[in-house]
């Protein structure tokens, strides 16, 4: 199990992610990009642990994906609630926020 | 890491030490040496030169079951003098058949006649399961990534959502290669099992159009580019930290620390207030989540039932 190569993979992983993120027009795809970096943390956690031969790398993976099912419940929440809004969830014309 | 790598490239990984004895010392203190060590079979050598090799199995065949004495025997009348040896540039596959072969578990490398290390099949297997779990790794990053930049860069949503699914399943298998086998099961049950399917609910409920692909996509590469690389130099920089494993936890019977039990131990134990926590933010997500995404006007306790207000 290199771990270099590991480490290497949840970098690349988190650049696509964020791809996805910044250029996404879909606000749920965009929220599915997110899903995406924090897969790339795991696997950067998993491979420590496994290096280290510690289990607290695996404990705060699986925090990692608790917070993160929390976080999709009350981002589509959000996004449910936004899609009664007459803008819709097209990220272009949810502009009021920006400064 | 092949089939067809040398017997140099084990010893570097392994070390060049080799356990040795010289041939005028008792077989007792022979069984000593090899028990301190926890190891199987010394090489005899006299000076620098190789003359023969004595392992457990002579022990058991020469002296226990012809009932002879090991704390008077001394090691020459009892090693294998037709030792066969391997050079630093056999190949890993060369010395399995030789093993095979010679009916033999430990082979000394000889470079001309002088002793530069030794391979047991304890190396050779370790050497084998490594080159398999470094393919499976591969086919697993690779498929990662792959599907990683699909799920992005696909128009249709679904396709999308679909690609992000083979994704939490290969990373699943990374967990897995990590020896993390609780978290790979979480990952398939909570993340491919629960989360994506929620997402996909929504995207169905909320029948959004597939997205054409705007300008502004792939407009910020090297923002994310310059956070991979940043990422991946810090990959770089803990690779030449040298770190060691937590000796504290090698603890001669505890639990492999990957495995069920001790994960379960310290997140029961150490980590029970953030796990009570984390169960705190879930409810908290639960209750917030309904309270947001009511339709204004009507009940907070029944969505169906109109407000009274």
């Amino acid at each position: 199990m290199p771990v270099g190569a590991c480490l290497g993979l949840s970098a690349v992983l988190f650049a696509i992610g964020l791809v996805g993120f910044l250029g996404r027009r879909n606000i749920i795809l965009m929220l599915v990009s997110v899903e995406i970096m924090l897969n790339a943390v795991n696997v950067s956690l998993a491979a420590f642990s496994h290096r280290l031969q510690d289990p607290r790398g695996q404990i705060l993976a699986l925090f990692v994906i608790a917070v993160a099912a929390a976080e999709a419940a009350v981002g589509l929440g959000l996004v449910l609630a936004l899609s009664r809004h007459r803008a819709g969830v097209n990220i272009e014309n949810l502009t009021e926020l920006k400064w | 890491m092949k089939l067809n790598d040398s017997v140099e490239l084990i010893l570097k990984r392994k070390g060049f030490q080799v356990h040795s004895v010289a041939p005028e010392v008792t077989v007792y203190e022979a069984l000593q040496k090899m028990a301190d060590n926890d190891i199987g079979a010394l090489v005899v050598v006299d000076g620098t030169d190789v003359v023969g090799v004595f392992s457990e199995r002579d022990y058991a065949r020469k002296v226990v079951l012809k009932d002879r004495s090991s704390r008077e025997l001394l090691v020459h009348e009892i090693m294998s003098t037709a030792v066969v040896t391997v050079t630093p540039k056999t190949t890993v596959d060369e010395c399995m058949h030789s093993m095979t072969a010679k009916r033999c578990r430990h082979l000394p490398v000889v470079e001309g006649k002088t002793l530069v290390g030794l391979v047991s099949i304890g190396d050779l297997v370790n050497w084998i399961m490594s080159v398999q779990e470094q393919i499976g790794f591969y086919y697993l990053a690779a498929a990662s990534v792959a599907s990683a930049i699909l799920a992005v860069t696909r128009r249709n949503p679904v396709h999308s959502m679909l690609w992000v699914l083979a994704l939490f399943l290969h990373v699943a298998g990374i967990f897995l290669l990590a020896g993390a086998e609780f978290l790979a099961a979480v990952q398939v049950i909570v993340y491919a099992g629960a989360i994506l399917v929620f997402y996909l609910f929504f995207l169905m409920l909320l029948d959004l159009p597939g997205e054409a692909a705007g300008p502004r996509f792939g407009a910020h590469w090297p923002l994310c580019a310059g956070a991979g690389l940043g990422f991946a130099a810090l990959a770089w920089y803990s690779r030449n930290l040298r770190l060691v494993p937590n000796a504290e936890r090698a603890v001669a019977g505890a639990p492999s620390p990957g495995s069920l039990s001790a994960v379960g131990t310290a997140l029961f134990t150490q980590f029970v207030l953030p796990f009570e926590i984390v169960s705190l933010i879930l409810l908290a997500a639960i209750v917030g989540a309904v309270v947001v995404a009511r339709k204004k006007g009507t009940s907070c306790w029944c969505p169906s039932v109109p407000a009274w207000d």
